[in-house]
């Protein structure tokens, strides 16, 4: 029984190349780099990935070299090195001109680097080859950030037709981080549009989104948009209130500089509210935080929840 | 006796003739003389300047070249723009020294010297000035203009020099005072000299009653010294090194065995370590040859049919996950 099943088995798997140990080895190497991302020891993931561009270029191995190059170019972006990231997509594109497959990811990836060099009209051309290229079930996330790019150059209706196309796609293809970006990007076009009301029920909507999958600098996103919402709608309560819980949640995740923008903002929303004892505790712990070296944690804590002491 | 008879009258008019031959002769040759000194008689020719003003030149003037006398000015004259025409005249015998690039001009012979005309050499390459031509006037600075010119270059200095003064002589200024401070000082400091005599004079009547108040107490301290009874303190001091002195050599027995124990140690830690050090890369050599063929191993079974996966992992699934809004 066992041997009949194992020999349909072997029938079934058709037709198949016996990859080289190289091959093997390069994507244990990109598995690893991901790993190591995504446990956050990037220096880790940068050293596997560049191993792995070594050793798929030893043997011309164009997929691996557009992955470890994509994923190069990713890691600098995020840690800020965007000429190095730059270099690497561009040595992507350069090669995926034979891999169509990989297009849509790497064009995709271009439009982020444009974004972050501030070329907007190039990052809008290079998002919209990206959802061009892209069949699968990419295609939200392709177009959330075509939607994005539009919103950058300005054009609010297309953004929002598109951001709203994206949420579509996003929750058919199962994507909840992607829906929340869609949501969130709604909700800024509302609240660019003035229409308050719609733009603080999209926020939430994606905040709730966001708290679910624990996705913290979105969380964070979510409530300074929120904030924003809150200081147009003339509530300054309310608008200390998103801050607070916004400085909380960027400190807690370590993102310091984020955290450092929203206790400046928070200060003069508490001055403005007439609260100095809390401006002065904001002062203090900003001071702290601009320092680097003092603790900070029960300041911080004090400042999301200034009223619970003396 | 006629006067024909009178021998002093005697060929008088002949005498009379000769005297007067001679007396016309004198004039004559002193009117040459003249003539020649005064150049009346030497070939000339005439050249004409321009000045703004006729100050310093006089008809007759001299005319000199390399400080030698060369001609004289013959006219001095208003022209129609309120200018002064100067004619000199000069030896033509000089005429090959004077050229179209030769100037004159009005200098002083001396500090105190007459005003003359120095004509200076022109180029011997260009050509000489013709009889009646213009030539180049150079003004210089007179007397009177140098002097201004120096006067308003002193004049600052001299506002300089007055203001330091008054600076110096100002009762109110730093200078002034600090002389008077220096005057009041010297004259305090007979006063401080008599004030630190009178002090080192107490000073020293001080010092002997307070040496005389030390020995006061140091007596009584030895005294008390003395009265001090220490025997029981050494006594129990005493003891106490009899006491340590007994247990001493136990404890250094006991510390010395554990040095032993040490050191046998150590040195059996070194030919532990030397054995084994030698063993280290090896082991590790092995310990890597047994990973790289349990990897083989691995990759073996996984190219075995029955659990060959020989379809690469989706490549998206490599793909560091692309935020589209980071």
């Amino acid at each position: 029984m066992l041997l009949s099943t194992v020999t349909a088995c072997s029938i079934t798997s058709g037709k198949s190349v016996i990859r080289s140990e190289t091959h093997l080895q390069t994507e244990k190497l990109l598995e690893r780099g991901l790993r190591a991302q995504q446990k956050s020891d990037l220096r880790q993931a940068e050293q596997l990935f560049a191993d792995a561009l070594a050793l798929s270029s030893s043997i011309e191995d164009n997929p691996d070299r557009v992955i470890a190059l994509v994923n190069l170019a990713r890691l600098n972006r995020l840690g800020g090195k965007i000429d190095a990231s730059n270099l690497y997509i561009d040595q992507a594109l350069q090669i995926c001109s034979a891999h169509p497959e990989f297009t849509s990811e790497v064009t995709y990836e271009k439009a982020l680097v444009e974004i972050a060099l501030k070329n907007n009209t190039d990052a809008l051309k290079w998002a919209s080859r990206a959802l061009d290229a892209e069949n699968g079930p990419s295609k939200g996330v392709r177009r959330n950030l075509l939607a994005r790019t539009q919103l950058i150059n300005g054009n609010l209706d297309t953004a929002s037709k598109t951001a709203t196309i994206a949420l579509q796609e996003n929750r058919n293809n199962d994507l909840p981080e992607e829906e929340a970006n869609s949501l969130r990007m709604l909700g800024d076009i509302e609240l660019k549009s003035r229409r308050l009301e719609l733009a603080e029920k999209l926020l939430l909507e994606a905040l709730e989104i966001d708290k679910r999958i624990g996705a913290s600098a979105k969380i964070g996103l979510d409530l300074e948009k929120l904030a924003e919402v809150a200081e147009r709608k003339n509530e300054p309560v309310q608008n200390a209130d998103y801050l607070e819980r916004a400085c909380s949640v960027h400190l807690s995740a370590g993102r310091r500089d984020k955290a450092v923008v929203i206790l400046q903002d928070l200060i003069k929303v508490y001055q403005k509210n007439g609260d100095t004892r809390a401006a002065e505790k904001a002062k203090s712990a900003l001071e702290q935080l601009v320092s680097k070296t003092a603790p900070y944690t029960s300041s911080i804590s004090e400042i999301a929840n200034p009223s619970s002491k003396p | 006796m006629t006067r024909e008879e009178y021998p002093r009258f005697k060929h008088l008019e002949r005498k009379i003739g000769l005297f007067i031959a001679v007396s016309l002769v004198g004039i004559v040759l002193a009117f040459l003389f003249y003539g020649i000194q005064k150049d009346f008689f030497a070939a000339t020719y005439s050249l004409h300047f321009t000045v703004d003003r006729g100050t310093g030149f006089s008809k007759g003037m001299p005319v000199k070249l390399s400080g030698f006398r060369i001609g004289r000015v013959t006219s001095i004259s208003l022209n129609d723009q309120a200018m002064v025409d100067i004619t000199i005249e000069l030896d033509k015998k000089y005429r090959t020294w004077i050229r179209n690039d030769s100037v004159v001009k009005l200098v002083k012979e001396g500090l105190v010297g007459d005003n003359i005309i120095e004509v200076s050499a022109g180029s011997q390459d260009k050509p000489e000035i013709k009889d009646n031509e213009a030539i180049v006037y150079v003004k210089t600075k007179a007397l009177d203009e140098m002097a201004d010119e120096i006067a308003e270059k002193i004049k600052p200095v001299l506002v300089e020099v007055r203001d330091i003064i008054g600076y110096i002589n100002n009762p109110d200024g730093d200078l002034k005072k600090s002389i008077q401070n220096l005057e009041a000082l010297t004259r305090n400091l007979e006063g401080t000299r008599r004030n630190t005599d009178r002090l080192l004079v107490s000073a020293n009547g001080s010092i002997e009653r307070l040496s005389s108040k030390t020995n006061t107490l140091l007596d009584t301290a030895n005294k008390k010294v003395e009265d001090i009874d220490l025997a029981p303190t050494l006594n129990r001091v005493n003891m106490a090194i009899d006491n340590i002195d007994k247990k001493l050599p136990q404890l250094l027995e006991k510390a010395d065995a554990t040095l032993t124990d040490v050191s046998g140690f150590s040195r059996e830690t070194r030919i532990l370590s030397e054995s084994a050090f030698p063993k280290i890369p090896g082991l590790l050599s092995q310990t890597e040859d047994v990973m790289l063929g349990t990897d083989r191993l691995i990759n073996s079974i996984q190219n075995v049919w029955i659990f060959r996966d020989n379809t690469p992992p989706p490549a998206g699934k490599l793909f560091i996950h692309g935020d589209s809004n980071e």
